[in-house]
């Protein structure tokens, strides 16, 4: 079965010298030839990984990681430098605007801040109703009326809350709303960027709860950007970890959490806080702050702050993602490095991968 | 200076804070927000104190109210006693209320970027603020600058403090928040979220630095925070605030392994926490409630599970139960409900 969605060496690279005066700086001769060597920032650097219809995918890294970056890249919002991106088999990389606008439609996002998202003069029936009337699926205010009820009842708001305006809402409310505006247009795939980290611990659980039903009733893919493990845990089937523009572990929720290989992931895991106070853990300490994404060298992105050992090796060759067990991927030169994650009984999800 | 003579007669060592039944109020053009709501709670020396709630639920304002930074008009603290070693700080001119705020209470604010001036070095600010409360020169007050980001593992502290915010990053403009926190230090430390903003692993580091810097034997802190996971991690006592009010007052164990307030309880349940499987988690079901308009008895009774009629006429006290662990509720054990039927509040 083909995936819904597959990413092939995907790359984003931002120069960091835009301007004519700035490029002739970095100019420079070479055999006769003129070369303009701009900096870069690495945001994303080949990233491969692929997610099954019905499944959530979680990208989990600390800011400035790329996290954000390769959500927007996958759905264009941002224009990858190389690589590709296949939906639903279909290669849509290169694809023009009016080809691409079918799958737009089928590819939504949900960012971080709702109010932000929301237009202060709109009221919420119109905010909801707005891509139904821009993409012509509805003609009529009486119609869209009746379908934005709808969607307000299937993300769990008061349909009588129609005309209310976005201040008189709160932020899980509002996310509510941006998830009803997202699924007027029957999206298949939704990339959700950090949806519940300006939200209360409290409604945290509420609102994903209400993602979770949403993605059965209306049979949703999610592309899950976090940097809270414990989220993740609680709503994906399986893990990303991001460092640095590169993908150093993927698997199963519960194979990261129960067998963690990367000294990165194991480093995130031990620094996680844990419900449970008396509890003297070991946090593995990374050593200053994450790298510079400009130009990176050859080697390990993670070789300056890694807390088990730096080989030769690590600072000559990029490690490549190796199997570990099966779905199972970690891309470190010692996968058998014996670095312990004291992390008090993780407790298992109950198994429900997609066939 | 005034010292109160009631607590002097008592045994137990003077608490370092004593907070009576402070109640903040922000009088707005549309009604009256009871942000703290009589409030009280003391913090004895060497203990860390978590005040864990929602946002609106009044735990900054509980904070500010300490320090006397409620913005007026149009906030307005208008009754209760804030005593602290023995002097009552909302009966302070505002000149004497200075000598307290910094060097006897220090504060650390959620936005790093917010609290520091963009437009000065970090070591100014820092210098700055011990040359207000000591007697010295400036070299000495910039090379006790150095000397606090040295203290917060600010590498290469002395360059460092030459640099202005906008060159840190968030954990290390974090890191500078607490050096000026620190710089005279203050008995008492107020953390209000201080890492809310960062990423896990800075998290872990800042929350490693306050513990050490900040909480010595005579010193204490208090954490507010949404976050009961990264308190619990921190603190040893818990008060749980719902819609201004303290609901339960209990220790970090007591807490963790027995909940007697349905908030509480149902707080834990709503917990994302690795420890937990994907059942266990239960979501609290609806909203906070609005500030101008809160129900009637108990704050909690629409959204609690445990609700009777006498939770929506009358408003339960708080009661003492072993020991010193204190609740809000009409029914905190099933078994003790019809003695507490009796309780009412004016």
């Amino acid at each position: 079965m083909t995936p819904l969605l597959e990413v092939k060496n995907l790359r984003k690279l931002f120069p960091l010298q835009t301007g004519v005066f700035e490029r002739l700086g970095k100019m420079r001769r070479e055999n006769g030839k003129v070369i303009v060597d701009v900096d870069r920032v690495h945001a994303v650097d080949d990233v491969s990984f692929s997610i099954a219809e019905g499944e959530t995918l979680a990208l989990v890294g600390e800011s400035g990681c790329g996290k954000s970056t390769t959500g927007r890249v996958i759905l264009r919002l941002l224009e990858p430098t190389s690589g590709q991106v296949f939906f639903e088999g279909q290669e849509i990389t290169n694809l023009p605007d009016k080809e691409l606008a079918p799958y737009r439609r089928k590819m939504q996002i949900i960012f971080q801040e709702p109010s932000r998202s929301l237009n202060p003069r709109d009221c919420v029936g119109e905010a909801i109703g707005e891509p139904l009337m821009v993409n012509g699926i509805i003609k009529n205010r009486k119609d869209r009326r009746q379908r934005v009820e709808e969607l307000m009842e299937a993300v769990g708001l008061n349909p009588k809350m129609y005309s209310r305006f976005p201040h008189k809402f709160s932020g899980g409310e509002k996310q509510r709303i941006m998830m009803a505006r997202v699924l007027s247009l029957n999206p298949k795939f939704i990339v959700m960027d950090e949806p519940t980290a300006s939200l209360d611990v409290s409604l945290q659980a509420q609102t994903l709860n209400i993602f979770k039903k949403l993605q059965a009733d209306f049979g949703l893919t999610y592309l899950f950007i976090s940097h809270n493990l414990a989220t993740v845990k609680y709503f994906c089937d399986r893990i990303a970890v991001m460092y640095l523009g590169k993908i150093v572990e993927i698997g199963d929720a519960d194979q990261i959490f129960l067998n963690p290989i990367h000294p990165y992931t194991k480093a995130l895991l031990s620094a996680l806080p844990v419900a449970k106070p008396g509890s003297k853990r070991n946090v593995i300490e990374l050593k200053g702050s994450v790298g510079n994404p400009v130009n990176p060298k050859p080697g390990c992105r993670f070789a300056e702050r890694c807390p088990y050992k730096v080989a030769d090796i690590c600072r000559s060759v990029t490690p490549k993602l190796l199997d570990i067990e099966s779905g199972h991927q970690a891309a470190c030169h010692f996968p058998d490095n014996d670095l312990k994650v004291e992390l008090p009984e993780v407790r298992l999800n109950v198994k429900r991968r997609i066939g | 200076m005034p010292v109160d003579k009631r607590k002097l007669k008592g045994k137990e060592p003077l608490p370092l804070l004593e907070v009576r039944g402070v109640q903040t109020y922000y009088y707005t053009d549309f009604g009256v927000v009871k942000a703290v709501d009589g409030v009280s709670f003391s913090v004895r020396r060497g203990e860390k104190v978590a005040i864990i709630g929602e946002s609106g639920a009044g735990k900054s304002q509980t904070g500010m109210s300490i320090l006397r930074l409620i913005p007026s008009p149009p906030g307005r603290i208008v009754g209760g006693e804030i005593i602290y070693e023995g002097v009552d700080l909302l009966k302070l001119p505002e000149e004497e209320m200075r000598e307290y705020r910094g060097v006897h209470i220090g504060v650390i604010f959620q936005e790093a970027a917010q609290a520091l001036n963009p437009v000065y070095k970090v070591g100014t600010q820092i210098a700055d603020a011990y040359r207000v409360h000591h007697d010295c020169t400036k070299e000495e007050a910039w090379e006790k600058a150095v000397e606090m980001l040295r203290k917060v593992q600010i590498s290469n502290p002395e360059q460092r403090a030459q640099e202005y915010p906008h060159q840190f990053s968030g954990g290390m403009r974090q890191r500078a928040i607490i050096a000026l926190a620190m710089v005279n230090s203050p008995n008492l430390l107020i953390a209000d979220e201080p890492t809310t903003a960062l990423d896990v692993t800075t998290e872990a580091k800042i929350i490693k630095l306050i513990n050490d810097l900040a909480v010595k034997e005579d010193k204490a802190l208090i954490f507010i925070t949404h976050d009961l996971a990264v308190a619990a991690g921190l603190c040893d006592r818990f008060l749980i605030m719902y819609a201004g009010k303290i609901v339960e007052n209990s220790s970090a164990m007591q807490l963790f392994s027995d909940p007697k307030h349905p908030y509480a309880q149902q707080l834990l349940e709503a917990l994302i926490d690795v420890s937990k499987s994907e059942d266990e988690i239960m979501a609290i079901p609806g909203l906070p409630p609005d500030p101008y308009n809160r129900p009637k008895g108990c704050s909690f009774h629409p959204r609690c599970r445990k609700v009777k009629a006498i939770c929506q006429e009358v408003e339960p006290e708080m009661i003492t139960i072993e020991g010193d662990r204190q609740v809000a509720c009409h029914y905190y054990t099933d078994y003790q409900a019809p003695k507490l039927k009796v309780v009412s509040s004016s």
